[in-house]
């Protein structure tokens, strides 16, 4: 199991990333607010992994990005997910669902 | 194809790599300063927002290069990134760089140069097929050693042996070729048709010579060199029926040798039966130059060949005592007598490039260890600043891969160069030399030999800090501690050189010496001004003795008529131009010889003004006169060596010898000794020639001729008076080889000469690369101990003290490589004995002279950084940390 799991959880910066985009197209600065925000500072993100974990979905061609003016008036690369990024946001979704849940039934289970 | 398409990706991002890199730069920067503002605007202090922002951040470059890694740019880039680095470095560091580029530069370039023309010489076969089927088959004699072959006896090996296919004879014989109005000197060759079956080529234009051709009655043919019929006849085709004039006959062109068949460089073969029945050739006991080539059959042996020619050797001897007593046949392979002359040369030159590689590696080498204890600093900071170990590694590894392919560079430009300087400077004494060419295996193997060695030791204490944490490295890198083995292997790289590099002056010191010795050795007549040249009285016209005689006479007195003279000498041979001339002799009252040939010495025919025009002195009795022709009693003139040997106790004037071993049977083949003359050495001054006999020309009317002319002092050169006072003697016989006699004299010890003067630049470019390895070592040592020294001088240590103590240990190191320098040399120099005239292989000048150059020049290596040391302030050492 060590294997896939640390896969599933080397990808969960990148579903996290991912999610945040089914929303809105949005800027490294935005993706990171964002992700503060729906996990209500429950974790913190290390904002250095961002970029590289951005990199890499767009090397796989789950997102595309742009050029494009922010909010704020500020030239900005934008990043937007594409058709295959959904696709394997859903299958990580049950996948880790799974993972979760088999997590949890080791560690409620009361051996 | 998908190699190609992934690398025009590979390509395409190169392409695009900075313009990625500066946008991400751009996205992270932007990102920075709005999370920044962010704080601000919740009121937090900009500066404190930022040094947050950049923290959470963590490494920037880091996250650079995790990104890249995504644009899978990381190899090329990685590469081109560390090459910049390395290239800084090495513009940083020029000293340092120039000394590593320059060792290298040398250790691979003359190395590889030498090893270029050694693999020409001496590894390289004969240019006929087969060619370890050939053999050159002698006489040989305890007296006279090898000797050229009799033509009878030659006839009766060729009817009785069975070793080999075929077996032929030849000589050499230059002909004036004579055009209308002018002549000259060619090469030429006379050899029975079979000589040229032994060698195994087939003409490429035209037929060989058949048994008919070689014949004393046949047609006159010739065969001609490629490259003589290209020069001469600009390659006609048509050449082939035509007819050439010859030493004034007329000898039809028959066909062309190959260009490649390499047999001294001929322009003109004839076949030898033509010539087989004149002078003396018929007689079994003349050896006159004629020599013997076979080609053994295949599967035979040399051993049974030589025990079959042994036999049939000593059955002739036993059937014709009268010449062949004592004499032996000596069966040899050809490729051996071909090479052999030139291979002591080469290999004392290929061991010395040798020991000039091992110093260069050892010297990069310890260059390389001093200098990657000294950067464990620079790369404990790098580690510890977030980059990793084997991005450290790889850093290094590309800066010594980069500094040794530029040496390497260098080093191929200094190969070919010496080669070509090589082969302009063994022209002549090295044979096939020019067909050396710089050998890229060898290159190859030279600067793998250095850059592993650079690398090696550049590597190892590099991956021993690596494995200190980073504080360990730090902490280490400034205290002066460092591993006992990297002291050590400093101290043997420094020892090795120093051994290498006094074994190699040891040796050219043997060679300087024996050089100057050479110079200052007497002949045994003056050099000084003289000049001399070849002529031959070749052809129909000079048959007849008397004609000879006359037109010999003629031409000394037309050159002594020219202003400037004051004598002119006529001899041949002439001492110092190589030519020997052997022969039996019996002398009166000495017991008739039963089982060997008697007594022997070299003959040598002269006029009467010859031991004037030389500076010969007369002893005792008087010189040759005008009485002293043909027909009237033969005399002779003895020198020194002759009576000591001959006459020990006795007055030799007087005394009567005779030619042969035997008494002669006719009363007029005495010859009567009148004179006695110095003994003078006849070949050169390095081999100690044999007791000499001289004729006069007068009785002996030779066709070779040697005039020796000796102009009165302060003479203006008189070589185009020569000439055209010769030319209106005889158009048709061109003066060859005019030259100084003092030349010849020097020519004669060519070989030893080049050898000190390549011995000596090898030894010299040691000698610099050892003070280099040791300057390096030592003054490393010195930054070392930087500490110590402050600590030292700061307690109340002598600044003297100090400079001693630095001097003394790199002394202890030159002095223990001079050492086992010694004893290399003292085992190693009986190789060069062979070579050495007048100086013993353990001449204590040169060793000593080596030991005082060395120590000096480790001395100098040693005083600078020895000055630095005692120059160091303890404030200043003990802040150094």
């Amino acid at each position: 199991m060590g294997n896939k799991s640390n896969n599933l959880l080397l990808g969960a910066l990148e579903m996290l990333v991912l999610k945040s985009l089914l929303t809105e197209d949005r800027h490294g600065w935005g993706i990171s607010k964002r992700l503060k925000q729906i996990s209500s500072g429950a974790f913190t993100l290390n904002v250095g992994s961002l970029y590289p974990a951005l990199y890499r979905l767009e090397k796989k061609g789950l997102v595309e990005s742009y050029a494009a003016t922010s909010e704020k008036g500020r030239e900005a690369r934008f990043y937007k997910i594409l058709p295959k990024g959904k696709q394997q946001l859903e299958e990580h979704t049950a996948d880790w669902r799974e993972f979760s849940l088999a997590v949890e039934a080791v560690l409620l289970s009361d051996s | 194809m998908r190699h190609f398409y992934k690398w025009r990706t590979q390509l395409k991002n190169l392409l695009r790599f900075n313009k990625q890199h500066d946008e991400l730069a751009a996205e992270i920067e932007l990102h920075i300063e709005m999370s920044v503002a962010d704080l601000v605007s919740n009121g937090m202090d900009p500066r404190e927002a930022r040094k947050l922002v950049l923290r959470e951040f963590g490494n920037v470059e880091s996250l650079k290069e995790e990104c890249q890694d995504s644009w899978g740019m990381r190899l090329i880039d990685a590469l081109i990134r560390h090459l910049r680095l390395a290239s800084r470095q090495m513009l940083k560091n020029k000293g340092y760089t120039a000394t590593i580029l320059i060792t290298l530069a040398l250790g691979i370039g003359i190395n590889t140069a030498i090893y270029s023309v050694a693999n020409t010489v001496l590894f390289k076969t004969l240019p006929f097929p087969e060619p370890d089927q050939l053999v050159k088959i002698d006489e040989y004699s305890d007296q006279l050693g090898g000797q050229s072959v009799s033509y009878p006896n030659f006839k009766d090996w060729r009817d009785r042996q069975t070793s080999f296919t075929s077996i032929g004879l030849f000589r050499g014989q230059g002909y004036n070729l004579v055009e209308s109005d002018r002549s000259f000197r060619i090469v030429g060759l006379q050899s029975t048709y079979d000589c040229l079956q032994v060698l195994g080529v087939t003409p490429i234009l035209g037929r060989s010579f058949t048994k008919e051709d070689d014949h004393p009655t046949a047609e006159r043919t010739v065969i001609l060199g490629e490259r003589f019929w290209r020069n001469q006849f600009g390659a006609k085709r048509s050449i082939i029926g035509e007819l050439i004039n010859l030493n004034g006959l007329h000898h039809k062109v028959i066909g062309i040798w190959p260009y490649d068949f390499d047999f001294g460089d001929v322009d003109a073969w004839t076949p030898f039966g033509l010539v087989s029945q004149d002078g003396l050739l018929p007689n079994r006991g003349s050896r006159i130059g004629t020599r013997v080539l076979a080609r053994l059959k295949p599967g035979m042996s040399i051993e049974r060949a030589r025990n079959e020619m042994e036999r049939i050797a000593s059955d002739l001897a036993s059937e014709y005592p009268g010449s062949n007593a004592g004499h032996t046949a000596r069966v040899r392979y050809l490729d051996d007598i071909y090479f052999g002359s030139s291979s002591s040369t080469v290999f004392t030159l290929l061991g010395a490039s040798i020991f000039l590689l091992l110093i260069a590696c050892s010297n990069v080498a310890s260059m390389q260890l001093v200098r990657s204890f000294g950067r464990r600093h620079e790369f404990g900071l790098r580690v510890s600043l977030g980059a990793n170990r084997r991005q450290v590694i790889g850093q290094f590894l590309v800066e010594n891969l980069a500094l040794g392919l530029t040496g390497g560079l260098i080093g191929i430009a200094l190969a070919y160069g010496v080669t070509e300087w090589l082969k302009s400077i063994l022209e002549g004494s090295v044979l096939r030399i020019s067909e050396a060419e710089l050998d890229f295996a060898t290159l190859a193997y030279a600067l793998a030999a250095t850059l592993l060695s650079s690398l090696l030791f550049a590597i190892a204490p590099l991956r021993q800090s690596l494995r200190l944490s980073p504080t360990d490295a730090l902490n280490e890198g400034s205290r002066s501690s460092e591993t006992p083995r990297g002291k050590r292997w400093k101290s043997t790289f420094v020892i090795v050189q120093f051994a290498l590099a006094s074994t190699l002056l040891i040796g050219a010191g043997l060679m300087i010496r024996t050089t100057v010795n050479l110079y200052q050795s007497n002949p045994g007549f003056s050099t000084e001004q003289k000049l001399v040249f070849h002529w031959s009285l070749d052809g129909a016209n000079y048959d007849k003795g008397v004609k000879r005689l006359q037109t010999t006479e003629q031409a000394r007195k037309s050159l002594k008529n020219i202003p400037g003279v004051r004598e002119v000498g006529v001899a041949f041979p002439l001492p110092l131009t190589g030519t020997g001339w052997g022969q039996y002799l019996y002398v009166e009252g000495h017991p008739i010889p039963t089982n060997s040939r008697g007594r022997s010495a070299e003959y040598i025919s002269i006029n009467e003004t010859y031991f004037n025009a030389m500076g010969i002195r007369l002893l005792s009795g008087r010189l040759f006169n005008e009485f002293d022709t043909y027909g009237k009693p033969r005399v002779a003139i003895v020198d020194t060596k002759f009576v000591e040997i001959n006459f020990p106790d006795s007055d030799p004037i007087g005394k009567r010898i005779a030619e042969g071993s035997n008494p002669p049977s006719d009363p007029n083949g005495w010859i009567q000794i009148v004179g006695v003359v110095e003994h003078v050495e006849h070949h050169s001054a390095a081999r100690e020639s044999r007791e000499q006999v001289y004729r006069p020309l007068n009785q002996y009317p030779v066709r070779d001729l040697v005039f020796v002319i000796d102009p009165q002092e302060n003479a203006i050169p008189i070589g185009n008076e020569i000439r055209e006072v010769m030319s209106q003697i005889d158009h048709t016989l061109p003066v060859r080889g005019l030259n100084r006699l003092e030349s010849l004299f020097v020519g004669n010890f060519a070989r030893e000469r080049l050898i000190m003067k390549l011995l000596g630049s090898l030894a010299a470019l040691a000698l610099i690369l050892a003070a280099v390895g040791l300057y390096g070592v030592v003054s490393y040592m010195v930054r070392q101990q930087t500490r110590e020294f402050g600590i030292r001088i700061a307690i109340g240590a002598d600044r003297k003290s100090i400079r001693n103590l630095v001097l003394s240990s790199g002394a202890k190191l030159a002095g223990l490589g001079l050492t086992i320098g010694i004893l290399v040399s003292l085992g190693l120099s009986r190789y060069l004995s062979g070579m050495l005239y007048g100086v013993s292989v353990f001449d204590m000048a040169s060793f000593a002279a080596a030991a005082v150059l060395l120590g000096l020049i480790g001395l100098i290596a040693c005083w600078l950084p020895a000055r630095r040391a005692t120059r160091i302030s303890p404030t200043q050492a003990l802040r150094a940390d």
